[in-house]
């Protein structure tokens, strides 16, 4: 068992370095020299060579990157060029919203998907599962942000009952923050339970299909038992796998929420980034998620056995 | 005949959007205790009709009218919570396939303490105390251990007979048994067999038994309902309906069933063997656990000797995981050879050049096990078997491709057809086209008819004789049934883990087996055999053991040693 | 096909899409207004008969607008699906096949880029070539490349147990040809439904882009772009919010409908990715 978490996660080791050497060579691919487009071209040339040897711009590609990768492994993602502030503080900052609108709507939409996708299996091609998977296919189809903009537009500019942009962090008024939140989570939680609940009814679906299903109900067991005892924890396995993808379109969908709420979270500040054309932040940002998304899908992994003994530890 | 305990009466049954029945008005009825076969080939509905008496139909299927009498309660008139008493507590029922009928997710305990509780409503130590009982009954080694583990831990024999425990644990007057061993192999099923009747007998559980095996169904039951296409064809006493039948359907099918025909063909002439295999080894590597290290290789065959004469039959018998196909695959370059020579009419496999090699490997061809598998769903028939044709014209690939059509029994009209659109027996057809379309001096035919219902078995079985007697290639034909065998071989060697135990010709073979593996194997087939104008069942009778030294029931070790005749068998070494 | 459409979802799906395509074709022909011209006069102008969908903060008639940018999105989508969907099975079906070191090395890489939430590999790849609909092309493909190749990957294992590609190696057949003959054009009904998704996808995160700003540059229309421009006028003008997301949803809606149909059809037990 020892062995086998090493070995898990040991071999995080090559797919966190591919990652690595991607974002370091998306920022090399940038048009032209990079210190000009960093400074404008109305510096003088000796300022430019100056940056560049400073950023060791000068040396081979191989150099600079384990350079640069010397610096991330201690921690110094760099300095933001805009606001000159260290990169990986402030993003950490950051996160703390993100992480926020992130994990409640994935546990709302946990909470509300499974049974939902459970009961639509259950009932398949019948009269509620029209309507269930109706309404999903109707909810994944809505963008998010869109969803957020007449949020906006109801509750905010008609109804007035809720703040529509800005933020209050919760820990300076709880409840204030949370009204900040309702927003910005019912719209990516809408979307998320779609997707989730769709996964849900398929697997559950196939499960319900099997033989064991079958024995169960030969056994005289109720319908709920049937459902919860024997198909949940077998249907529930693929969907767990499931959550890594889950949080990294949660997590790409707050880029887009965060700028319709102007929130100040890590998607607002990649995508601030994006426009100042500031380098360190692009690349922290995309790096951070990225490592986030990794351990996820590691500690899914290592959860996985508990769901199918067939898995061994 | 006494109170019946189960009378079915004009159950019909059709799927949802169809008018035609795939039941077509089944009248049965079942004493207590009594034990009754329902057997009939694929689509017959014997398994529709199981499931319909405890009001399981799959999704799709419906009762069209019909009633269900148990106890003297209507079943289709219950409402689904009285029902649910009736499941269970007083019908039991266990499936074909022992690796999806147990649940993965939860222990045995749990699933086989589940109908316990909810129906008696025992105490957790009760309920471990029965289960373990019913275990042992069932012959589980350390049953209370077993209750805390999980399927997967149990092998498919060893699983089947928890599935079976846990139906009768309740003691149910009456289980149903879906197909319970026709996943099994030979020795296994038996043993399986033996421990349900018994257990049966001993709560007076009356048993409906559905198979598709008329020798299963002669040793088990004491009545049988022949069925096919959805109607019934025949019901009465296994003897004399179905040992002296009357009807032609099952006399069709007794006489379908494989049995040895004619003498022994003459002993290979001394001319220089066509295929010969010398210390032949195969090894699977072992999936890759990491980055770090790949464990050592799985050996699935330990040095096969063999050797194969032009126009003869050489039959590979054994169970699963024997490496009997690993053999036919590895001669064909489908698995990893570790070790040994092959060579084909006197040329070493190894020293050829790669074309040389390629062109000497169309020489030999393959029939594959599962005609739903070995056919391109994307292909029209033709190009399939004209597949290995190469620098022939379009006007001779046609002719070609229509002879080997007709030569198998099809007539032009399929060419254009896609596999789906074909019947399991037309598409073993086909695979057979494919291969004899090349010229091979060589087919190896891996379980080409278990998968096919037993007339079209017997169908195939004697084009595929009649074939060779035609173009006089070789086969190499791989099975697991010793019926089959029987029929089709000149010559068989029994496989055991990955070693050959004995080997010889047919009748010799046959009729004085004499490694302990093979006599086993033997014992253990539920068999019909002709006796005067009608059928005899039962097992075949073995001739007394041969005292041989160093004859263990061990497999490892050993060498080939020869009896009489070209008969061999592995004892320990001298 | 008959009965393809006779499915409910099927003939919903075509209908909502087909307004798109519709769209798409009057915005590439002609339409009401030129959908680039400002008009300082007649900004932030309600729906009235003279501009169906109101104008914007531009002055700009909204509803042609719309049809333009229902061709730029189709355009820009399509063009995304083609692209991943060429690189992806190249790349799974030679992994899948060849297996080994080949197959290890593709594995990790895939799952390097596939731990970048695809919206997010995305706007860094804008970021450093900048936003133009090339640059979207090949920022969307290839975030999307890793799951055309883990689908097509799948698939090739899975046949790979089949018997006829054995059958076709005893006929003397060598790999590549096995695999351009048998195992691709049977990958072929997995990749069907999973390019319809994928279309949605793409079209999904194309506004999305567009609305960051990192997407299609203005002054082309989008309506992800659209919408990010109703939000400065969300008190002002609320339909500049309403009419770009409503054609997104009903776009997205008829290609969801169609691809769930199309999955049905297909491949009953498919699972949803």
């Amino acid at each position: 068992m020892g062995a086998y978490l090493l070995r898990r996660c040991l071999m995080t080791l090559p797919t966190l370095l591919i990652v690595a050497v991607i974002v370091f060579l998306l920022m090399r691919l940038v048009p032209g020299d990079p210190v000009s487009v960093m400074v404008g071209d109305m510096a003088d040339p000796a300022t430019i060579a100056a940056i560049t040897r400073n950023l060791g711009l000068d040396q081979p590609l191989p150099v600079q990157f384990l350079h640069w990768l010397g610096n991330i492994l201690t921690g110094d993602f760099g300095t933001s060029i805009t606001t000159g502030e260290a990169v990986l503080p402030a993003m950490l900052h950051r996160l703390g919203v993100t992480a926020q609108i992130v994990l409640i709507s994935m546990t709302l939409a946990m909470l509300i998907a499974v049974p939902a996708g459970m009961l639509a299996a259950w009932r398949q091609n019948k009269g509620t599962d029209m309507v269930i998977t109706g309404l999903l296919v109707l909810f994944i189809s809505v963008p998010s942000f869109w969803v957020g903009l007449l949020l906006i537009l109801l509750f905010g500019v008609e109804l007035g009952w809720l703040p529509t942009v800005g933020y209050v962090a919760i820990t300076d008024d709880p409840l204030r923050g949370l009204l900040y939140l309702i927003l910005p989570c019912a719209s990516l939680v809408l979307v998320e339970m779609g997707v989730v609940a769709r996964m849900m009814r398929s697997g559950m679906i196939d499960v319900l299909r099997l033989d064991y299903i079958t024995h169960a109900r030969a056994k005289g067991l109720a319908e709920g038992p049937v459902l919860w005892r024997h198909a949940f924890p077998n249907a529930f396995a693929p969907t767990l796998t499931f959550i890594g993808l889950l949080l990294g379109s949660l997590l790409g969908g707050a880029v887009v929420i965060e700028t319709v709420f102007t929130l100040p979270g890590l998607g607002r500040f990649l995508v601030d980034a994006i426009e100042a054309r500031d380098y360190p932040v692009i690349q922290g940002c995309l790096l951070l998620v990225a490592m986030i998304r990794i351990l996820v899908n590691l500690a899914v992994d290592l959860a996985y056995p508990l769901l199918d003994p067939r898995v061994q530890l | 005949m006494t109170r019946s305990l189960l009378s079915i009466e004009d159950l019909r049954i059709g799927f949802a959007g169809s008018e035609r029945l795939a039941v077509k008005g089944i009248d049965l009825a079942m004493a207590p205790g009594e034990r009754l076969g329902v057997v009939g080939e694929s689509g017959s509905g014997k398994t529709l009709l199981a499931r319909a008496i405890l009001g399981l139909l799959p999704p799709g299927a419906q009762r069209r009218a019909g009633r269900i009498l148990f106890d003297g309660q209507d079943l289709t008139d219950l409402s689904p919570a009285t029902l649910r008493h009736v499941r269970g507590r007083r019908i039991g029922m266990v499936f074909q396939e022992p690796m999806v009928s147990l649940n993965p997710a939860l222990t045995i305990g749990r699933q086989l303490g589940e109908g316990l509780i909810l129906h008696e409503g025992l105490s957790a130590a009760e309920v471990r105390r029965r289960s373990v009982e019913m275990l042992d009954a069932f012959r589980m080694v350390d049953a209370a251990n077993c209750l805390d583990k999980y399927p997967h831990e149990f092998s498919g024999g060893m699983r089947q007979r928890i599935m079976i425990a846990s139906a009768l644990l309740l003691r149910p007057a009456l289980l149903i048994a879906d197909e319970p061993t026709t996943a099994l192999d030979v020795i296994v099923q038996k043993q399986v067999l033996d421990l349900t009747l018994a257990a049966c007998r001993d709560l007076g559980t009356a048993l409906l038994l559905i198979t598709h095996d008329l020798g299963v169904v002669a040793d088990c039951c004491e009545r049988v309902l022949v069925m096919r296409h959805g109607d019934p064809v025949t019901q009465g006493p296994v003897d004399p309906v179905l040992l002296r039948p009357s009807d032609p359907y099952t006399r069709q099918l007794l006489h379908s069933l494989p049995r040895r025909q004619g003498v022994e063909t003459a002993p290979a002439a001394p001319a220089p063997p066509l295929l010969s295999i010398k210390d032949l080894r195969v090894a699977y590597p072992a999936r890759r656990r990491g980055l770090f290290r790949r464990p050592p290789a799985r050996p699935v065959l330990h040095g096969i000797d063999l050797s194969l004469a032009r126009g003869e039959t050489l039959a590979l018998v054994g169970e699963s995981g024997s490496g009997k196909t690993t053999l036919g695959r590895a001669l064909l370059g489908l698995a990893p050879v570790a070790g040994g020579r092959v060579s084909l009419d006197g040329q070493d496999i190894a020293t050829l050049s790669a074309p040389e090699r390629r062109a000497l490997a169309r020489r030999v061809q393959m029939v594959f096990q599962d005609p739903f598998s070995s056919l391109d769903p994307r292909w029209r028939i033709a190009r399939i078997v004209g597949e290995g044709l190469t620098g022939v014209t379009a006007a001779e690939r046609a002719t070609r491709v229509a002879a080997a059509l007709s030569d198998v029994g099809l007539g032009d009209g399929f060419a254009d057809r896609f596999p789906h659109e074909l019947s399991g027996g037309q598409r073993q057809r086909v695979a057979i086209a494919r291969a004899i379309i090349m010229k091979p001096d060589l087919i190896v035919a891996d379980e080409p008819v278990s998968a096919l219902d037993v007339t079209v078995q017997a169908q195939i079985l004697s084009l595929l004789k009649d074939l060779q007697r035609r173009h006089g290639f070789s086969y190499l034909f791989i099975s697991h049934h010793l019926g089959v065998v029987e029929q089709v071989a000149d010559r068989v060697m029994v496989l055991y883990r990955g070693h050959v135990v004995e080997e010889g010709a047919r009748d010799d073979l046959f009729d004085r087996p004499t490694h302990p593996y093979t006599r086993r194997l033997m014992a253990a087939v539920p068999e019909i055999l002709p006796d005067g104008d009608g059928f005899r069942a039962g097992h075949r009778p073995l001739p007394a053991p041969v005292p041989l030294p160093g004859l263990t029931p061990v497999e490892q070790g050993g060498v080939l040693t020869l009896l009489q005749g070209g008969h061999r068998v592995r004892c320990a070494a001298p | 096909m008959t009965r393809f459409l006779s499915r409910p979802n099927a003939a919903l799906g075509l209908i909502f899409f087909s307004f798109m395509l519709l769209a798409a074709a009057w915005g590439l022909l002609a339409t009401p207004y030129d959908p680039l011209r400002p008009d300082v006069w007649a900004r932030l102008q309600a729906p009235s008969a003279l501009h169906w969908l109101g104008t914007d903060g531009f002055g700009r008639d909204v509803f042609s607008r719309l049809l333009v940018a229902a061709w730029v999105s189709a355009g820009v989508s399509m063009a995304t699906v083609a692209l991943s969907v060429t690189l992806g099975t190249a790349i799974g079906a030679v992994a899948g096949y060849l297996g080994g070191r080949v197959d290890d090395g593709v594995t990790v890489l895939m799952d390097a880029l596939m731990s970048f939430p695809a919206i997010l590999l995305a706007l860094g790849i804008l970021a450093a070539i900048g936003p133009s609909p090339g640059g979207v092309v090949l920022a969307l493909g290839l975030a999307y490349t890793p799951s055309v190749v883990r689908v097509v990957r799948g698939s090739v294992l899975s046949l790979k147990e089949r018997e006829f590609i054995d059958a076709a190696r005893v006929l003397g057949h060598g790999p590549l040809r096995t695999l351009l003959t048998h195992v691709i054009p049977n990958c072929l009904t997995p990749l069907t439904v999973l390019a319809t998704a994928m279309f949605g996808n793409a079209l999904l995160s194309e506004s999305a882009l567009s609305f960051l700003g990192a997407g299609v540059p203005p002054p082309a229309p989008t309506w992800g772009g659209m919408l990010a421009e109703g939000r400065q006028h969300v008190q002002a003008a609320p339909w500049l919010c309403i009419f770009p997301g409503l054609a997104i949803s009903m776009a997205l809606l008829g290609i969801n409908l169609l691809g769930d149909a199309l999955r049905d059809l297909l491949d009953p037990r498919m699972n949803k990715l």
